[in-house]
């Protein structure tokens, strides 16, 4: 069976929400008839180009049905792998599965429909292969396009975190010198070329993005309209529609292309929340190689009691006023998280599971730590102000005030006795906490209270 | 083998891209407000850079509430909310948090390595801020996030290095700015905005102004009925003058309505007047109440009549205008419906115009009505010089930085011997008086001023 038979099963998928192949006996006798030697290693584009022209041109009706399904087959396993790629590369830690997202694109039934029911849904495949156009690109390449363009689809990644320009919002997301600079240094293309581009961009603009404010269009871009196509082409005053439309997608990939080499793809703040990467996080904090440290270390040794206060006062005042931003029971699970992640210290994907979250970005989301420490150290840095004897230099000069501020991430970052001497440590602090880092020990004791008078 | 070149491609043109947790998510309403703002903006591109301009502007208002709760935004004088600057300054300037001014640069949803920044938020201390930051904005997926920023202080180190482009836009590198927006915060929590030192105005604008007069009054008419970027059109030490001049640029901006009276003067009648309000030495008429008259006023000749409400005889010498003829003006004003303050003052000038002789005559006075700021009246009466007719078609115009006010000719219908007109203006606005003689000759005053 191997590869060929993507071109005559369907991906289907199940009433359980998982996908299955249905073998389509039509579609198999007429491809195997179409194509009895498919060990000569045919190439795919040959095979497709073969079908599309009798799907098109065959005076035989069964034919032409016949061929649309086994290119509506292959269609059907293209998506399959669109899915699977997008749960490979995210599904992990935005906590979803192929599964979550073939509801949205599986939906050939594999029956004839070649024309749009009135009032009816088209599938997608369908909608994929009416606008397909073999001499302008593949037709992997066309249906990842299209199931890119698939707005529930987008609209679901988009609530995990995760989303899809399509070509349109690409070709408006960019400049003329950004043309040129990505056409010749990226590309090198020839100056003509480029002033070719760079043509077809200008009239795209004042038609496209001129439109799509006037009209009020928001949300995903929808290809040009032919009008809007017609009226680029008269701009251009040379060009056909359809090879307007294709050279746009042409120059959109191109940028694309270079969107993707020069953009990092791990997010940044992956691994920064889990309790075993603080390391990392305070490697990130005290870059600093400033001789006058030990002096702004002074600086904390000399307010520390101060400090301890200011630290109290602050985490009350960040704790409450986040909380009030989260509607009930978001407020809940904040407190809880935080108190799970300070206080015993589990992972962001154990906290989810304790809180009910499905994932551990939606952790991330909630708990916002990196923001939540900044807020910290801002308010204390804030409130030790009228402790301060020289202001001018602690506050007017901002790289002091920010070597100050990593000054705090480290003292919050640092074991307890290191700041406090040991005695007056143990005094104020409660067993099992000792370990832990400052800013943890202080968040367990605010939360202690903030829970404690809640729930008792 | 072909199923592997497939997935290579699908994981090409399948490219996710991974927003941040702290990116904003702008509502419908918030989108379409943005695209109001712009719709009036007839070039292209400038359309497109204000809305995402506005997107920005919403982004950041939001994130500060949602973010920074403590810090309040004050966007009164954003400079992508006022129509004269929105689609000339392609930046939101003169946003202000805590003390400190913003700028924001809206960038695409993944910025280049070249940030471009306007010349006008580099080189106008009026548009300088404390703190640059690029906005990247997800269009489609209306989603605004902050990016990274600059502090001015750290950048006007290094611009020297950066020649501006023609476009009056500077390329600056990405990696200046830095990522960290929570050191951003910082600074805007914790820090005085004196930590920065913005630069002073250095030029003076009146001056830049009265050297640059000629041919702003050739270019500007340009920038009215053309769509093309400025750039194309002034030098950047014109375009500097005129983004320094709110005037100028609504001036600029606004439609001009065609004249009511046919003239022979200049095609750009306000233009003309406008710059001279701009740039001419003022006749300060406050100081007739205390019975001064300001250096200016008297090298011109200009003599002070005593107080309305004083019956001193008036000299029946060359020089002072004989009572009986300033009589007749009152009474020829009363006739007309105006009445005159008791404590207005009243002084008179010789003119020649061309080869006509005339006597201009200006009366002032101040006034507040209950609630109202104070005000001042300018009330100009031209009459002939002794002896003489005023000819008809001679023509009296008035203007303020707004627009011409008064347009005024003398017809034989009216069967009157003077041309007068009366203006009320707070004490912080000029007036521009110029006369016409049928002959085409004119004579602009110096501006009067409270």
């Amino acid at each position: 069976m191997g590869q060929a038979s993507r071109y005559w099963t369907l991906v289907k998928l199940g009433s359980n929400g998982r996908s299955y192949t249905e073998a389509i006996a039509v579609a198999r006798q007429f491809f195997q008839a179409q194509f009895p030697d498919l060990e000569d290693d045919i190439p795919e584009g040959k095979i497709q180009q073969q079908l599309w022209q009798i799907r098109q041109h065959s005076s035989h009706p069964p034919d032409q049905f016949a061929a649309e399904l086994c290119l509506r087959c292959f269609i059907s396993h293209q998506v399959e792998q669109v899915c699977i790629q997008l749960e490979t590369q995210f599904g992990d830690y935005y906590g979803f599965t192929r599964h979550d997202l073939f509801p949205y694109v599986l939906d050939d039934p594999g029956k004839a429909g070649s024309q749009k029911q009135p009032g009816g849904y088209q599938p997608l495949g369908l909608q994929i292969l009416q606008k397909f156009d073999p001499d302008r690109a593949s037709l992997t390449t066309w249906t990842v396009r299209l199931v890119r363009q698939h707005p529930e689809l987008n609209q679901f990644l988009l609530e995990q975190g995760l989303c899809m320009l399509s070509d349109w919002a690409i070709l408006n997301d960019t400049t003329q010198k950004k043309l040129r600079r990505v056409l010749t240094q990226f590309h090198h293309l020839t100056e003509i070329e480029v002033q070719q581009s760079s043509l077809l961009l200008e009239s795209y603009h004042a038609i496209y993005r001129r439109d799509r404010i006037l009209q009020g269009q928001k949300g995903q871009c929808l290809s040009p309209t032919t009008a809007q196509l017609q009226a680029i082409a008269n701009q251009m005053q040379t060009l056909s529609p359809s090879t307007i439309l294709a050279r746009l997608h042409t120059l959109a990939d191109r940028l694309r292309q270079q969107r993707i080499a020069t953009r990092g793809s791990v997010p940044s703040n992956y691994s920064l929340d889990q309790p075993e990467n603080a390391a990392l996080l305070e490697s990130f904090s005290t870059e600093s190689d400033d001789p006058s440290d030990a002096q702004q270390l002074e600086f904390l040794q000399a307010y520390r009691q101060q400090f301890l206060t200011c630290l109290d006062q602050s985490l009350e005042q960040v704790i409450r006023s986040r909380q009030q931003t989260l509607k009930s029971p978001k407020d809940q699970s904040f407190l809880r998280g935080l108190h799970l992640f300070y206080c015993q210290s589990l992972s962001m994907t154990e906290i989810a599971i304790e809180i009910g979250l499905k994932a551990q970005y939606e952790v991330t989301r909630l708990l916002k730590l990196k923001e939540f420490r900044a807020d910290v150290r801002h308010k204390l840095l804030d409130g030790l102000r009228q402790y301060v004897r020289d202001k001018a230099k602690s506050y007017l000069d901002l790289d002091h005030l920010n070597h100050l501020d990593q000054q705090i991430e480290v003292a919050l970052s640092e074991q307890i006795d290191a700041l406090i001497q040991k005695d007056e440590a143990k005094a104020t602090t409660p067993k099992g906490y000792g370990s832990r880092s400052l800013l943890a020990q202080q968040v367990c004791r605010s939360l202690d209270q903030v829970l404690g008078s809640t729930t008792s | 083998m072909m199923y592997e070149a497939g997935t290579a491609l699908m994981e090409r043109f399948l490219d996710p891209e991974i927003l941040p947790e702290s990116v904003i998510s702008l509502g419908p309403a918030t989108m379409e407000q943005a695209m109001a703002r712009s719709r009036s903006i007839s070039h292209p591109d400038r359309q497109w850079q204000t809305y995402l301009n506005t997107l920005a502007l919403f982004g950041v208002a939001q994130w500060f509430a949602q973010r920074a709760g403590d810090i309040s935004l004050n966007q009164g004088q954003a400079s992508i909310l006022l129509p004269s600057y929105a689609s000339v300054i392609p930046a939101v300037c003169n946003l202000v948090a805590k003390g400190f001014k913003l700028c924001l640069i809206a960038t695409t949803s993944q910025p280049d390595e070249v940030v471009e920044i306007p010349r006008a938020a580099i080189d106008l201390p009026d548009f300088i801020p404390h703190f640059y930051v690029v906005v990247a904005i997800y269009e489609e997926q209306a989603q605004v996030m902050l990016h990274s920023f600059l502090r001015y202080d750290q950048l006007a180190s290094r611009i020297a290095t950066i020649p501006p482009d023609e476009d009056w836009t500077y390329p600056i590198p990405l990696n200046w700015f830095d990522p960290n927006i929570d050191r951003f915060l910082l600074y805007l929590r914790c820090a005085d905005p004196g930590a920065i030192a913005l630069p002073e105005p250095v030029i003076d604008l009146r001056t830049a102004l009265a050297t640059l007069q000629t041919e702003l009054l050739h270019l500007l008419p340009q920038l009215q009925v053309n769509d093309r970027p400025w750039w194309q059109t002034l030098t950047w030490e014109q375009g500097s003058v005129v983004l320094s001049t709110p005037p100028l640029l609504n001036w600029i901006l606004t439609p001009q309505s065609p004249s009511p009276l046919p003239t022979a003067d200049s095609p750009h009648p306000h233009l003309s007047d406008l710059l001279q309000l701009l740039t001419r030495p003022l006749i300060n008429v406050g100081n007739w109440l205390q019975d001064q008259l300001d250096d200016l006023a008297q090298q011109l000749s200009w003599v002070l009549l005593p107080p309305l409400s004083s019956q001193m005889r008036l000299k029946e010498s060359g020089d002072t205008m004989p009572r009986d003829e300033f009589e007749a003006i009152v009474t020829q004003l009363q006739r007309q419906g105006v009445t005159l303050l008791p404590d207005a003052r009243a002084a008179f000038s010789n003119l020649v115009i061309g080869t006509i002789p005339v006597r201009l005559c200006v009366i002032t006075a101040t006034f507040q009505e209950a609630g109202q700021p104070p005000e001042w009246s300018l009330l100009v009466v031209v009459g002939p010089a002794p002896g003489n007719h005023l000819p008809y078609g001679t023509r009296l115009r008035i203007s303020d930085t707004t627009g011409i006010l008064v347009q005024r000719s003398l017809t034989p219908v009216q069967g009157e011997e003077y041309l007068f007109s009366e203006i009320f203006g707070t004490l912080d606005e000029t007036f521009l008086v110029t006369i016409t003689v049928p002959d085409g000759a004119s004579l602009s005053l110096p501006p009067f001023s409270w």
